[in-house]
C-alpha cells in the first residue's frame, strides 16, 4: 500500500505540474504555480516532522548523530576472495554494479535471513567479483569468497587494529 | 509590501531565458552522468532473487518495473537519448517529461530494488525532480525576451535542494542540539566513518585537530542553511555555491560520503547577471568590429 502511495504521489505531482499546459490565463496560471510551490513547501515539512521515507521527495538528517550515542562496537561487512593456498584479496566493490555497498549491507543485517539464502548469495557475488588489487602470481587464482563481519571499536582514527576481529558469515567455494 | 506582492515579486519577476535554459542543461548533464556511468543499470534484473536484490515485488510495484530486460535495455537507450535531446534543446519540454519518468523508474535499479531509503544519496533526486519541473514550464529559447516564465521554473526546481539540505541543518540542532558542534561530538563523527581499512584521506588529519572539528562543524552547518540563502537571495548565490562545493569537497575527504548531484548547485546561480555579462560583451565586441 506504502508503495502505491508513493508512486501516486510522484504521479499526482507529474500530473498537477503538467495540467499548467491546459492553462492559458496567467493569472491562473499564477495561482496554479503558487499552489504547486506551497503544496511542495507543506510537503517538505510534513516529511520533516514525519520523519517518512517519501522519495523522490526527501528531506536530508545526513549526519544529524550525537556521537556519545553511537555505539563504540561497530560492524561492516568484508568480502574476501582467496585462493588455493589460502591468501585472501579484497573485492572491488564495483564488481557488483550498478548494486552498491550499501544495499548489500543492510540485506546482511537482516537477521531472518536463511543460511541457504546467504550462501546463494555469496555464490552470485563470487561469481561476479573482482579482486580489488591484482594477485600477484599469475597462476594464483581465487576459489572462493568469504564475507566476512569485520567487528572494530571506533573512537581513534585510525582505527585500533588489535581491537578489530573478523566474523565468518558465510563461505563459498567452487 | 505585503505578503501576496512579495511572494508575487519573488516567483514571478522577469528573468532571462538562460536561467531555465542552464537549469534543465545542468539536470541533463547531471542524469547523463548517473546513468552512462551505469551502463549495467538494467542488468541487475537478470540476477536471481538472492542477496536482497529484484526480491520485493513492491519496490518493483513502485517504480513500475514490470517490463522484460530486452524492454529495460530500449528504456534505457531511450532515456540517454531524451537526456541529449533536453541539452541540446530538441523538444525539450516533451524530453524533459519523458527522462523525469525514465530516472525515476531506473533509480530503483541503481540499488537493486533493495530499498529507497538511500536513493537521494546516489544523486538522482534533484537532477530527477529538476527535469520534471522544467517539463511543467513554457518552451523557451535563447532569443526569448525576459518572462517571469524563465523565473519560476527555476525556483522550482531549486525548491528540494533546499529543502533537504535546510531540514539536515534543523535535523543537527532539533535532535543533538548546541553539543552537535562540539569538537568531541565531530571527532566521533568522523571515527565512525573511519572503518579499519577505509580512512577517508583526511580523516586523521581533522580528528586530531579541534581547531580543524569546529572549522568542520561550522561549515557544514553553514552548507545546510546557504542553499536557503542564495534561494531567497539571488546574488549570494556567487559566494555561497562555491563555498558549499568547498565544503562538500572537505566533507568527501573527511568522511569518504558526498552526493554525485554536487552539479546541481548550479542552478542557484544568478543565471540573469551572467545573462547580462554575456550581452555586454557581446555588444562590446559588435562596437569594436564597427
Amino acid at each position: 500500500m506504502g508503495s502505491v502511495l508513493r508512486l501516486g504521489t510522484f504521479a499526482l505531482f507529474l500530473l498537477c505540474g503538467s495540467a499548467l499546459h491546459l492553462i492559458g490565463s496567467p493569472r491562473k496560471r499564477k495561482a496554479w504555480i503558487s499552489m504547486l510551490a506551497i503544496v511542495m513547501i507543506a510537503g517538505y515539512v510534513a516529511l520533516f516532522f514525519t520523519a517518512r521515507e517519501a522519495w523522490p521527495f526527501i528531506v536530508s538528517r545526513q549526519f544529524a548523530d550525537d556521537s556519545r550515542r553511537i555505539p563504540a562496537a561497530q560492524r561492516v561487512p568484508l568480502f574476501v576472495l582467496f585462493s588455493a593456498s589460502g591468501r585472501e584479496w579484497q573485492v572491488d566493490p564495483a564488481s557488483w554494479a550498478p548494486l552498491g555497498f550499501d544495499g548489500l549491507w543492510r540485506w546482511l543485517e537482516d537477521p531472518e535471513i536463511p543460511s541457504e539464502g546467504r550462501k546463494d548469495a555469496a555464490r552470485l557475488l563470487y561469481e561476479k567479483a573482482e579482486p580489488r588489487t591484482m594477485p600477484s602470481r599469475a597462476d594464483e587464482r581465487a576459489v572462493g569468497l568469504r564475507i566476512y563481519w569485520l567487528h572494530w571499536r571506533t573512537g581513534e582514527v585510525p582505527p585500533d587494529a588489535g581491537a578489530s576481529r573478523r566474523e565468518l558469515l558465510v563461505e563459498h567455494r567452487e | 509590501m505585503n505578503l501576496a506582492a512579495a511572494w508575487a515579486r519573488f516567483w514571478f519577476s522577469n528573468a532571462e531565458p538562460l536561467g531555465l535554459i542552464a537549469t534543465r542543461s545542468i539536470a541533463a548533464v547531471c542524469s547523463l552522468w548517473m546513468v552512462l556511468s551505469r551502463p549495467a543499470l538494467t542488468e541487475v534484473l537478470a540476477w536471481p532473487s538472492v542477496a536482497g536484490v529484484n526480491d520485493d515485488p513492491m519496490v518493483r510495484l513502485r517504480f513500475l518495473s514490470f517490463t522484460a530486460i530486452s524492454v529495460e535495455r530500449l528504456l534505457y537507450w531511450l532515456l540517454v537519448t531524451c537526456l541529449i535531446a533536453v541539452l541540446i534543446g530538441a523538444l525539450p519540454r516533451l524530453c524533459s517529461f519523458i527522462s523525469a519518468g525514465l530516472l525515476y523508474h531506473f533509480a530503483a535499479f541503481s540499488n537493486g530494488f533493495h530499498s529507497p531509503s538511500s536513493l537521494h544519496l546516489e544523486g538522482w533526486t534533484f537532477p530527477l525532480m529538476a527535469l520534471a519541473i522544467v517539463s511543467f514550464a513554457h518552451s523557451v529559447d535563447w532569443k526569448a525576451s525576459p518572462s517571469p516564465e524563465w523565473r519560476w521554473p527555476v525556483l522550482l526546481a531549486q525548491l528540494p535542494i533546499v529543502a533537504s539540505f535546510f531540514f539536515a541543518g534543523i535535523s543537527k540542532i532539533s535532535e543533538v542540539g548546541w553539543r552537535w558542534f562540539a569538537p568531541d561530538n565531530m571527532a566521533g563523527l568522523v571515527a565512525v566513518m573511519a572503518r579499519p581499512g577505509e580512512i577517508p584521506p583526511w580523516a586523521e588529519t581533522v580528528h586530531d585537530s579541534a581547531g580543524s572539528l569546529v572549522a568542520l562543524a561550522i561549515l557544514m552547518l553553514f552548507a545546510d542553511f546557504a542553499p536557503l540563502i542564495a534561494f531567497l537571495f539571488r546574488r549570494s548565490a556567487w559566494f555561497l555555491v562555491p563555498t558549499i562545493l568547498v565544503t562538500h569537497l572537505i566533507v568527501w575527504q573527511v568522511f569518504g560520503a558526498g552526493t554525485a548531484s554536487w552539479p546541481m548547485l548550479l542552478i542557484f546561480l544568478d543565471w540573469d547577471r551572467i545573462a547580462r555579462w554575456g550581452q555586454s560583451l557581446t555588444s562590446r565586441r559588435a562596437a569594436y568590429n564597427l
